[in-house]
């Protein structure tokens, strides 16, 4: 999904840039980020990152951050999901 | 019903005084301050045998004269508030020197009981008591213990019932003043004895006058008429050395009180604690052995206390908030993000303290009850004096390197006033660990290869402020008065787990609090003004702020979005990192990219220059009032070091952009 | 039983005075050396902090530690008290060992040779 291709890109997202990138409202765009994680694209990482250690890591993640939030919903790609989004697959 | 008496402890430093106290109160004691001072006031109540005691620990102090306001509280709560019973601890192996505190407080209007604790250590050093000789001699009833051991806090409590009760006879012997200069005393007293105020006995003044106590004097000065004054001030002119002889005739009582009763061994053995002391006073050993121990305790943090604040973030505080977000998902947002991302983050901030908290209070509270501490305090005096420094400065600032939190509370073992007041203040600048992780991850984005230069020029930076404020600040508001450095180096002995754990209970208990409460505070005021009224953070009225700030960011070369990650680390440190993510890096692939395409080099490093001398966070200014209860000081350290960081911050901006470098 | 009054009359301890000019600075005193408190020069607070902590005239003293530089460490009666040099600058002792002045006599600061 496009979503799933704007997250691929690398880096944080919040919610409502993509929502306003996908032209759609912030709270859709959490529940496909649920829906995402239910199909196995996407993992919660919420338990082990936050802001200040995603933004070392350069692994692909949504989620709704504030600046001094300790976590909150925090997504990241699965292998799964990364490998939906490999133009041809490597086998 | 119920027979209250009140017991007021007093002793001098190293006797086992605390020891005896916890002892006597266990857990029912409570800890708060004298009024309107900042030092410890412990209080406690003892059941038994159908009696409350009320026990209130006095500040330990070497006699009972107005050099410093432990003093002032503690003979003001024996003259004031007249105690039924006051119990003198005093050491076994220290025993004459212990007894000049007891011939302070037998003139004094309250029954005195002497505990004679240590007796163990005493034995060691095959120095021998006779208590019921000395008990004899002095007549009041002396009675020997080892508190470490539980041993006498039984007879103790019934020496003081039976005195309170008048079970007993009391009939002290009084240390008098030399014969030389008793006439000059009666003199005194009868001029001030219309005018002594109650309920200060006359005698005890007119004393008080001619040992040359400033409280004392002021006191008469103020309500006695003017010529009575005049001759007052002739005679006490006269006899302004009186104070040698008055304490020289204190110490022949205790030699006669004593003769019978102690047996000493003219030379004896080396003792341990004299071999002990071969090595840790030394100029060189001596800093070995500290940098060993402050080797420790850092390792000890690294290796239990950071896991533990990991695993309390991890396993504690984010499922938590996960589960309150699930909770709470189906009302308004605003309610979800007060709680979880404003309150629980704030509790959470508190929460990751403590293993911090409780290693380094539990270190230096082992280190004190070895006896070490003293040592350590001597063999950095040298360096520390410099800057009108304490000794006992050195190891609260060292652990400041690990978090500035626990070095403010640390300056307890500071016992003046002055040098207490300038160690709080420089605390901050000592780099933490939280801003050594902001430039750990700024400078590799900026400087690449450079970035360890750049890092330890940093830390250096920081040392530099810290002993050029240190000199200045002890120049321009203490008028560059040193504080004497006099300190008994007590005996070592092994420490006793109870007391440090009671200790590390109170201390963490306390910071909870007080401390906390004010970090909760801030963190939802900061969650309010990151969140409203916008559907972004850009909106909200934190970035309106930091907007408005802009002209002052220009000065330092950074734009309103770097000013406020500045001022989001007020919270903790570790924000500004989540905070330039959120607002540079949002939707953005490459963090670092963003960064380094949005800031300049030289701007990179004002803002890292101005981070590291900027405001402590909000933790390290709720302990700062805390210790210091001065709204005046806290505002003047914060006020300083705003000043101090933005200042720098412009001074390395504006200087790159003349040399035209990284701009 | 004694009544609450004591019957002293014993007068000052303090050594006779004619030892008074062979009285030095404690800090100029090398480790080890033993004396007795002549007198103490200073501040009130300071004079009767000490005082307090047994630096009366005529107790036995022996230094400990005197590098020269930076603080001292003596023993008085039953304790070892750290003092600072200034500190020690203020109080005047008369040396014991043998009765024999140490060799470099000046007051104020001073740097001893072995290092």
């Amino acid at each position: 999904m496009q979503l799933l291709r704007l997250i691929g890109r690398g880096g944080i997202h919040r919610p409502r840039d993509l929502a306003a990138e996908l032209d759609t409202t912030p709270a859709l765009v959490e529940g496909m980020l649920a829906d995402l994680e239910r199909m196995g694209y996407l993992a919660s990482v919420s338990d082990r990152c936050g802001p200040a250690t995603c933004a070392g890591c350069g692994h692909a993640c949504a989620g709704p951050l504030g600046m001094i939030t300790r976590g909150g919903k925090l997504w990241a790609l699965t292998a799964r999901g990364a490998h939906l989004l490999e133009p041809a697959g490597n086998g | 019903m119920d027979k209250e008496i009140l017991v007021a402890l007093a002793g001098q430093p190293n006797v086992g005084k605390t020891t005896v106290f916890n002892l006597l109160t266990g857990l029912n004691q409570h800890v708060g301050n004298w009024p309107g001072k900042t030092i410890e006031k412990k209080a406690g109540t003892l059941r038994h045998n159908g009696t409350v005691y009320r026990i209130v620990d006095l500040p330990g102090t070497y006699s009972l004269t107005a050099n410093s306001p432990e003093e002032i509280i503690a003979r003001d709560f024996i003259i004031k508030e007249r105690p039924d019973v006051v119990v003198a601890i005093i050491g076994a192996a220290t025993l004459e020197r212990n007894l000049y505190l007891v011939a302070e407080l037998l003139p004094l209007p309250a029954p005195v009981v002497i505990g004679v604790n240590m007796i163990d250590v005493a034995k060691r050093e095959q120095i021998h008591i006779e208590t019921d000789v000395l008990e004899a001699a002095i007549g009041v009833p002396v009675v020997p213990m080892v508190a470490t051991k539980n041993q006498g806090v039984r007879e103790l409590v019934e020496a003081v019932d039976a005195l309170a009760t008048g079970r007993r006879d009391y009939a002290p012997r009084i240390p008098q003043i030399r014969e030389d200069h008793r006439d000059v005393l009666e003199a005194l007293e009868a001029l001030i004895r219309e005018s002594v105020p109650e309920p200060y006995p006359s005698h005890w003044t007119a004393l008080k006058l001619l040992e040359g106590d400033r409280e004392m004097t002021a006191l008469v000065r103020g309500r006695l008429p003017d010529d009575a004054w005049e001759q007052v001030h002739e005679l006490l002119k006269a006899h302004e050395d009186a104070i040698i002889d008055i304490a020289g005739g204190r110490y022949e009582w205790i030699g006669r009180m004593t003769r019978a009763a102690l047996a000493r061994p003219h030379t004896g053995p080396v003792t341990l604690t004299e071999r002990l002391d071969r090595v840790a006073t030394h100029p060189l050993w001596g800093l070995g052995v500290l940098a060993l121990a402050l080797l420790l305790i850092f390792w000890l943090t690294y290796t239990i206390g950071t896991p533990l604040q990991d695993a309390i973030e991890e396993h504690l505080v984010a499922p938590l908030g996960d589960r309150l977000a699930e909770l709470l998902a189906g009302q308004p947002p605003w309610l979800s993000g007060l709680v979880v991302d404003g309150i629980l983050t704030g509790a959470g901030t508190v929460l990751t303290f403590f293993p911090i908290l409780v290693i380094f209070f539990a270190s230096m509270g082992l280190l004190e009850d070895l006896g070490y501490m003293s040592r350590a305090a001597y063999v950095m005096d040298r360096f520390m004096h410099a800057m009108g420094l304490h000794g006992r400065s050195f190891l609260p600032l060292f652990l400041g390197f690990g978090c500035n939190v626990p070095a403010v509370i640390g300056t307890r073992i500071i016992d003046s006033r002055r040098p207490r007041l300038l160690t709080i203040l420089l605390a901050p600048l000592i780099p933490c660990t939280a801003r050594l992780v902001v430039i750990a991850f700024l400078a590799p984005i900026f400087f690449g290869d450079r970035a360890t230069l750049v890092a330890g020029g940093l830390v250096l930076l920081n040392l530099v402020v810290f002993a050029a404020l240190g000199v200045a600040v002890n120049h321009l508001v203490f008028r560059g008065e040193s504080v004497a450095f006099i300190m008994e180096l007590p005996l070592y002995h092994v420490p006793n787990v109870r007391t440090i754990a009671l200790g590390v209970w109170q201390r963490t208990a306390e910071f909870f609090r007080k401390a906390g409460t004010i970090i909760l505070i801030v963190s939802v005021v900061l969650w309010a003004l990151s969140s409203f009224p916008g559907e972004t953070v850009e909106e909200s009225v934190l970035a309106q702020f930091g907007r408005w700030l802009d002209p002052v960011g220009q000065l330092m070369g950074l734009g309103w979005r770097a000013v406020l990650a500045m001022l989001t680390s007020f919270l903790a440190k570790e924000n500004t990192i989540a905070s330039l993510a959120v607002l540079y890096g949002a939707g953005q692939s490459d963090l670092a990219g963003a960064l380094s395409a949005a800031i300049t080099p030289a701007a990179a490093l004002s803002f890292l220059v101005a981070q590291m001398l900027f405001v402590p966070c909000a933790a390290t200014v709720a302990v700062i009032w805390q210790e210091t209860r001065s709204w005046s000081w806290t505002g003047f350290s914060v006020g300083l070091l705003l000043v101090i960081s933005i200042s720098a911050g412009t001074l390395v901006y504006q200087t790159a952009r003349l040399i035209g470098w990284g701009v | 039983m004694e009544n609450n009054r004591q019957d002293e009359n014993l007068g000052s301890q303090v050594p006779p005075q004619d030892k008074a000019d062979q009285s030095v600075p404690l800090s100029t005193l090398p480790p080890h050396w033993l004396g007795t408190v002549h007198s103490l020069m200073g501040g009130r607070e300071l004079v009767s902090r000490l005082a307090a902590l047994g630096f009366i005239p005529g107790c036995p003293i022996e230094v400990i530690q005197n590098y020269g530089v930076g603080p001292l460490i003596v023993a008085i009666r039953d304790t070892r008290i750290a003092l600072g040099r200034q500190e020690a600058e203020k109080v005047q002792v008369c040396p014991l060992n043998g009765g024999e002045r140490p060799h470099h006599r000046r007051h104020g600061p001073h740097r001893w040779g072995h290092r």
